[in-house]
């Protein structure tokens, strides 16, 4: 087994929560373990703004004591946590990533999330880079672990770094057009976007209220269902399994989804829809023919609450806001009610049309590529495509797949499907019905078998994880 | 369908209304200002006639859901 030659901070959720409760490991030892990687790995990749050693180790101690006794926190309990510096964690400052917030105090209470997570044994390590408010792709200055000269996406980038590189088990992400799973696409980890209104966003700070997800990064389909049902207060009575492929269908929706995409991602989705297939699941073409206008509805409601947001902070702190929010924030200062009103109707008719497409062609969930390119070159925030001259700016491209989904509010999970020609990770964008959750990481989880039968053991951890292993 | 220029330079004209300039040397911030013109314009190939807005959205589909969660 994994963990008893191996070192613990590469564990999931599962297998640490087999060595905790038979006593081949404790608490004391995974966060150790956790935190050492991270100091290896931090003067590269850059995932956190603030690790919270001392108070994980206490914690820890307190864990191990009741274990002695018998008494398990609960499904995530001793796990080491990263936290998205946008959640409010009692004791330290939420700062956003912006300058505009170098003083605040700190938070006075855990936002319900983290609430959610240490009631069920998690413990925080951390807090983890976002970009600035949450408002962009880059969350700079955290890096990418499978390329250090990458971005890892964003806004929830530095969730994906740590959970890539071993300095967490899991961590939390919010997504309001992609940003849970547009860093687990370029990072090579999962991500779930849960179903809008599901869990509470309370002491998280806001990006746009109509379309605010909060959800986790992991290392599998089955993890990121463990800390979804701890954040839902879903009690688990039995592991999660894969479905059985040839119950599930499977609908592929051109053109808005398969154009304009690298090469890479391109042959790579093509051949997980081709192991798919051949794991006996039945693959339909679903043409969803509002996708590109339900993209276009998220982005003018997201813009426009952007702007509410932040209109007052930066009229009065400009000098603290960085260029590209500030000039987020003036553009969408220009959208006219109009604008906004006509932006939701249009969600009103995209989730009707999404509906049919499901109804019509019975299908359990949607997939596509989840990005359409891979991580980009920190110094060239573009992406390039053949047959294409015209380069697409980072944040386009990025949440050109996953922003039709914020608008429909539908549950959505990314697991990487394999590499492009650069050994970059391609993510899978898999997404279900409504309040489907369960099913959809069931299905994730059946894909991910397949993955692993055809890659290997071993094949979605970076060099650089593999390289500081104890 | 309002063409992006016609919806651009409405865009441009209502801006300064509300004293914001939006100088084609600021290349910058003309290209949010164009991606949020073609934003609109992709929004208006829907028939929106008669459509409630969904300014408090319910992510439930009725077939699916039943009425609402």
């Amino acid at each position: 087994m994994i963990w008893l030659d191996g070192d613990p901070a590469d564990l999931t959720i599962s297998q640490a929560q087999t060595a905790l409760r038979t006593g081949k490991l404790t608490v004391a030892e995974l966060v150790e373990a956790t935190l050492t990687r991270a100091a290896r790995t931090e003067p590269v990749l850059h995932a956190y703004v603030k690790l919270t050693g001392d108070t994980a180790r206490a914690a820890a101690e307190q864990q191990d004591a009741g274990a002695r006794g018998g008494i398990f926190a609960g499904p995530l309990h001793g796990i080491p946590l990263g936290i998205k510096d946008i959640f409010d964690v009692a004791g330290l400052p939420t700062k956003c990533n912006s300058k505009s917030r170098a003083r605040v105090k700190a938070a006075t209470e855990d936002s319900t999330s983290v609430e959610m997570l240490k009631r069920a044994g998690g413990i925080v390590i951390g807090k983890t880079v976002t970009q600035e408010f949450a408002a962009g792709v880059v969350s700079h200055p955290a890096r990418n672990p499978w390329d250090p000269e990458r971005i890892p996406g964003g806004s929830s980038g530095g969730s994906a770094v740590a959970v890539s590189a071993g300095s967490a088990l899991a961590a939390m992400g919010s997504d309001t057009g992609g940003s849970i799973r547009i860093p687990a696409s370029v990072c090579g980890t999962a991500g779930l976007k849960p179903t809008y209104g599901v869990l509470s966003t309370k002491g998280v700070f806001p990006l746009s209220w109509a379309l605010d997800t909060v959800g986790p990064l992991t290392r599998n389909a089955e993890d990121a269902y463990t800390v979804y049902a701890a954040l839902a207060g879903t009690e688990q009575t039995a592991p999660l399994q894969p479905l059985a492929l040839p119950e599930v269908r499977i609908g592929i929706s051109h053109p808005h989804f398969f154009e304009r995409l690298q090469p890479g991602v391109y042959a790579a989705v093509r051949q997980a829809i081709a192991l798919i297939a051949t794991g006996g699941a039945s693959v339909v073409d679903a043409p969803w023919n509002d996708a590109r206008a339900a993209r276009a509805a998220g982005f003018i409601i997201n813009r426009a609450e952007t702007e509410i947001v932040h209109r007052e902070g930066v009229k009065n702190s400009s000098k603290g806001y960085g260029p590209t929010l500030v000039e987020r924030v003036r553009a969408s200062s220009l959208i006219p009610a109009s604008g906004l009103l006509r932006a939701q109707q249009a969600r009103t008719v995209v989730r009707g049309s999404i509906e049919q497409v499901f109804v019509d062609h019975g299908l359990d969930v949607m997939i596509s590529p989840a990005t359409p390119a891979t991580a980009l070159p920190a110094g060239d925030l573009f992406a390039d495509y053949p047959a294409d001259t015209a380069r697409e700016p980072v944040a386009l491209a990025y949440t050109r797949m996953t922003m039709p989904f914020n608008i429909t509010g539908q549950p959505v999970l990314v697991i990487p499907c394999g590499f492009d020609e650069l050994g970059l990770p391609v993510g899978l964008q898999i997404a279900a019905r409504p309040y489907d959750e369960e099913r959809l990481c069931r299905i994730g989880m059946a894909f991910e078998r397949l993955f692993t039968d055809h890659f290997g053991d071993g094949w979605t951890r970076p060099a650089i994880a593999l390289e500081v292993a104890q | 369908m309002e063409q992006p220029q016609a919806r651009r330079l409405t865009l441009v004209e209502f801006a300064q209304i509300f004293g914001v300039e939006i100088p084609t040397e600021d290349a910058s911030l003309e290209r949010s200002v164009d991606e949020i013109v073609g934003f609109l314009v992709d929004i208006d190939t829907l028939d929106l006639d008669g459509v409630p807005p969904a300014s408090i959205y319910d992510p439930a589909w009725p077939a699916v859901n039943g009425s609402g969660s």
